[in-house]
């Protein structure tokens, strides 16, 4: 079956033949463990790993040594939060947090953490400058004298909204708080710049925008955290000072315990330099067209209800089909080919902001290699709904 | 034949350096450190030419890479 595959907020499909090959040419290459053996082919794996570090510093402004691999974005989430909130403090989390960071900081509160919700932006705001205003407003009301950090998830994987990094991390960094970045949905759609941004932390999977396969993620660290104070989240071998007893105290290896997935890594350093030569804003461009597209289309359709309609998309868009199930309406487009997702999409937050945490709703979702012809055929689909 | 080694904190530090010093005209190998010379148990440095340790120190230094001690190895 040719599926017409609008779910690339879960996860991108399909990938470069490019990085297809990088995955092919590590396993038959690179099939030593990196940082283990001296052999050629570990030594082959290490330097899979490091060109991978050196291609996402160099694209999000970062050290290649501050790159730590992890399995997806919700790892290197739950890694970079827990390795940086100490116990008994306060956080800032904004009201569309994934359950990849909403749970991880909830699990914290048997450390004594506690968290309070920010604004992402402002009601019935008509430019970028009411929102900012509004979010910036919201989190000096819920900052307390404990609070040690704000996370923020940079673009809704399921609404309209994208939180203004620079303001919040120029916000952090006059208050002395660390910055996490969830960058799940943007990273590989737009510039990001660790530093420019007073990043601490910044997490994003190696599968959605930058156009890895899945099990990759990370978070590249910026300099102003001493490694050593970073809490560990896993512990085992690093391939040095085998006789301690603790992980080694400087990052990478500080937090990278066990064997790392290198056909995977080499593939997404194959996917940096994918998105690096088309250009990120290329990329973010032509998805937010595709969604504009798709949502003046829907607007057509009496029985789709969008929701929040007049805000501008960037990737993805979320609507309701009048009576019917979001669930329902998924399978039957299931069933001709037209892959999205219903549900919550992990991001009860989201839901409740626009009044679909009982109900769910649909979202479709673009990526790099649809058209318009997606679209249309989930228009033409929908019709018939 | 004579050659030094760098010992590093990690494989990536001891990566890193070699892609500094080759932006120096520097040739550096990343290399496991014989036994008798790791103090914790396995541990990564690079090898390079004797003559080129002191700019190999310096360039290091300035470029805020952190390594351990140079030892002087025949063979």
């Amino acid at each position: 079956m040719n599926y017409v595959y609008l779910d690339n907020a879960a996860t991108a499909y399909p990938k470069p033949p490019s990085v297809e090959s990088a995955f092919l040419t590590a396993a038959h290459t690179a099939f030593g463990n990196a940082g283990r053996s001296s052999h050629h082919p570990a030594r082959l794996a290490a330097d899979c790993l490091y060109d991978c570090r050196s291609r996402i510093a160099s694209h999000f402004g970062g050290d290649a040594t501050r790159v730590v691999f992890c399995e997806s974005a919700t790892h290197a989430l739950n890694l970079a939060i827990k390795a940086l909130t100490p116990p008994d403090s306060h956080l800032l989390l904004s009201h569309m947090e994934h359950n990849a960071t909403l749970r991880p900081t909830y699990a914290l509160q048997k450390k004594g953490v506690s968290y309070s919700l920010y604004a992402c932006g402002a009601k019935g705001a008509s430019n970028e400058q009411e929102d900012t205003a509004a979010v910036l407003a919201s989190l000096e009301k819920q900052r307390k004298q404990n609070t040690v950090g704000v996370i923020a998830c940079h673009r809704s994987n399921c609404l309209p909204l994208t939180l203004p990094l620079q303001a919040i991390g120029d916000y952090c960094h006059k208050n002395g708080l660390f910055f996490i970045v969830d960058a799940a949905q943007s990273a590989g759609t737009c510039r990001i710049d660790l530093e420019r941004y007073h990043i601490t932390a910044l997490c994003a999977p190696g599968h959605k925008g930058l156009m890895g396969f899945r099990g990759t993620g990370f978070v590249l660290f910026g300099k102003a955290v001493k490694d050593e104070a970073l809490q560990t989240l896993l512990e085992g071998g690093s391939g040095s000072d085998s006789l301690a007893l603790t992980m080694p105290s400087l990052l990478p290896e500080r937090l990278e315990a066990g064997t790392r997935p290198i056909e995977v890594i080499a593939a997404l350093a194959e996917g940096i330099r994918f998105v690096e030569g088309v250009g990120c804003e290329s990329i973010g461009e032509k998805e937010a067209y595709l969604s504009a597209y798709l949502k003046d289309r829907l607007k057509r359709l009496k029985h789709i209800r969008l929701l929040m309609p007049h805000r501008t998309s960037h990737a993805t868009v979320l609507f309701q089909v009048d009576g019917k199930s979001p669930s329902a309406v998924a399978e039957a487009l299931s069933d001709g080919g037209i892959c999205l997702r219903d549900g919550l999409h992990c991001a009860p937050l989201a839901h409740r902001l626009v009044g679909s945490e009982k109900t769910g709703a649909l979202r479709a979702s673009f990526g790099y290699f649809n058209t318009e012809r997606d679209a249309d055929a989930l228009v033409y689909a929908l019709k018939h709904q | 034949m004579k050659h030094c080694i760098i010992s590093m904190p990690s494989m990536t530090f001891a990566q890193k350096a070699r892609t500094v010093l080759a932006a120096n005209a520097i040739e550096a190998l990343v290399s496991k450190l014989p036994h008798e010379l790791s103090e914790k148990g396995c541990a990564w440095g690079i090898s390079l030419a004797c003559k080129d340790t002191e700019e190999a120190r310096r360039i290091l230094t300035v470029s805020d890479v952190p390594f351990k001690r140079v030892w002087h190895r025949e063979g």
